[in-house]
């Protein structure tokens, strides 16, 4: 039997959870992909919020239904604009094979840019399932030869830290709502006329917008979408740009590694310094920590390795 | 496909065929074999020179002489061998050669830039008297081309022969098929007159100006065609599409 078992209920391993969640954010950006006919250059930023929390007799916690809000989502679509050419037709036929002289082709366009912010979206982690794990830790910034009580006087003692290590961090597909499809539709000829450079007379820019044609088949053939705007937003933030990726490791590692649900100091002050007298501490060794369906339960023993 | 949007195809608007821009080409036939040294002139300038080589041996129907290229020295945009230049070397650090067959053309093009230019090519063995070609005057058998891309009303001068011609230039319209400019038209310098002296075509249509006479060709627009009224500004784009202008790289 263990010297020492704390407990903490399961609403009281919520609110453990909840300012660990609540220190949660993320950023990333700008960073750009390049995908043949076109790239896209992404930032984004966000935090947590929400989410259940379910304690289960096998040792594991599974948190529900967990947002990502996108404080920032910005989106740039780069593409070659593949406007008109001129020239490039024959001036001395050549009976035997077709041309003789021919007049070099100048061809018009350029790269333009869509830019979408899609800032304020919420998705969702589906499920965290994770399980906690007791790290022992000494501060890289204490110095060795100092004994525990110097290093507490020097604000650096050694600590037991329990982690919340994730098995499984599975996120949700970023749900783009068709309302922001339809727009992106509505607004890409106006985007493609307004992207053209500002000094290009109208007459130039009717040239090259009669070139395209239809401008929504043109772009959606350069970008790849074959079916909605909305899906292949997702996608292309998703999968094809790696964001599901970064924020499932990115939560997994900040719960496993960067910030603990609890911790405490080794030696445990059980008396603090007053009237003179140093303060009476502990060591604390073989930490274990689980939790049931009730409660979260750590267990240790007192006394020096 | 290298794509522009060199602002000078869309200010110079007229056409001269002494003052080569990035819609004018001439094309020219050196008939004596032989070696030929060109110079690229801007007004009183001397920009650039090079050398032709009429070699009967050679299989060269097209040499293409960039005279941007000549003058703003080669970039990457127009390596060694690049098919915009058929028939040029650039081995050494001398002048560039171009090697084209006596049966063959040269054609003198710029391909980015303002231009302004014409050449002046002269055999090197050449006597003194012999003042050799100088392309503000096309000789017979010279064919000046041109694109013109602004709509609009045009007059068409020779001003060597004083012959005179109209052009206009139809607004583009938009539609869900793609436009694409049609086949260039023939246009034949006779002495006095051009063959054909009304014509009209659709934006980036070709001219194509065959000399039988001396000539100069100058394409000067006279009425501007803006096409339909303005369309109203679109309404507020809301939060999705920030500033366009911001974005433009």
């Amino acid at each position: 039997m263990s010297h020492i078992t704390i407990a903490a209920s399961e609403r009281a391993f919520e609110q453990i959870f909840t300012l660990v969640r609540d220190n949660f954010s993320f950023s990333k950006g700008p960073e750009t992909g390049s995908f043949g006919p076109f790239s896209a250059t992404y930032t984004v930023a966000g935090k947590l919020s929400g989410g259940t929390l379910d304690l289960h007799d096998d040792g594991t916690v599974e948190v529900k239904n967990l947002d990502i809000v996108w404080t920032q989502l910005k989106l740039k679509v780069c593409l070659d604009l593949p406007g008109c050419c001129v020239g490039g037709w024959c001036i001395i036929p050549d009976p035997w094979n077709g041309c003789l002289v021919g007049v070099p082709e100048i061809c018009i366009g350029g790269p333009i840019c869509i830019p979408l912010d899609l800032s304020g979206l919420v998705s969702e982690v589906n499920s965290i399932k994770a399980h906690l794990k007791p790290v022992y830790f000494i501060d890289p910034g204490r110095n060795p030869a100092w004994t525990d009580l110097e290093a507490e006087f020097n604000g650096k003692p050694n600590k037991w830290r329990i982690f919340l290590d994730p098995d499984l961090v599975s996120v949700d597909p970023i749900d783009v709502p068709a309302s922001i499809g339809n727009l992106f539709e509505n607004l890409v000829e106006n985007a493609v006329e307004d992207l053209l450079p500002s000094w290009l007379p109208g007459w130039a820019k009717d040239i090259i917008m009669a070139a395209l044609g239809f401008i929504i088949d043109i772009v959606k053939g350069i970008l790849g979408i074959v079916d909605k705007v909305e899906d292949w937003i997702s996608d292309l933030l998703g999968n094809r740009l790696d964001l599901l990726v970064f924020l499932e490791t990115a939560i997994a590692d900040y719960f496993a590694a960067q910030y603990p649900i609890y911790e405490f100091e080794d030696p445990y002050p059980i008396l603090p310094a007053s009237g003179g007298l140093f303060p009476v501490k502990i060591p604390i060794r073989d930490l274990k920590s689980t939790v049931n369906s009730k409660e979260m339960i750590v267990e240790a023993n007192v006394g020096g390795a | 496909m290298n794509l522009t949007f060199d602002r000078n195809l869309f200010t110079q608007i007229g056409l001269d065929s002494a003052s080569l821009t990035m819609l004018g080409t001439i094309v020219h036939s050196f008939s004596q074999p032989g070696e030929y040294r060109g110079v690229v002139h801007e007004g009183a300038q001397v920009k650039a020179v090079f050398t032709i080589s009429v070699d009967k041996n050679s299989a060269n129907a097209q040499a293409s002489v960039d005279l941007a290229s000549l003058v703003l020295g080669p970039d990457a945009s127009h390596p060694e061998n690049c098919p915009c230049c058929e028939g040029s070397s650039s081995k050494d650090r001398g002048p560039r050669t171009f090697v084209v067959n006596p049966r063959g053309y040269v054609l003198f093009h710029v391909s980015q830039g303002p231009g302004g230019y014409y050449v002046h090519v002269r055999r090197t063995d050449a006597e003194e008297e012999d003042k050799g070609y100088d392309s503000r005057s096309l000789a017979e058998g010279d064919v000046f081309t041109a694109i013109l891309l602004r709509p609009g009303a045009y007059s068409i001068i020779n001003s060597l022969t004083g012959a005179k011609a109209e052009l206009i230039v139809t607004y583009p319209k938009r539609g869900e098929r793609r436009y694409r400019p049609p086949a260039p038209v023939r246009v034949v310098c006779h002495k006095k007159s051009f063959e054909t002296d009304m014509l009209q075509i659709d934006p980036g249509q070709g001219v194509i100006f065959e000399g039988r006479e001396y000539s100069r060709i100058q394409i000067k627009l006279e009425k501007p065609d803006d096409g339909p009224k303005t369309k109203e500004p679109a309404s507020p784009t809301g939060p999705i599409v920030p500033h366009a202008g911001t974005w433009w790289r």
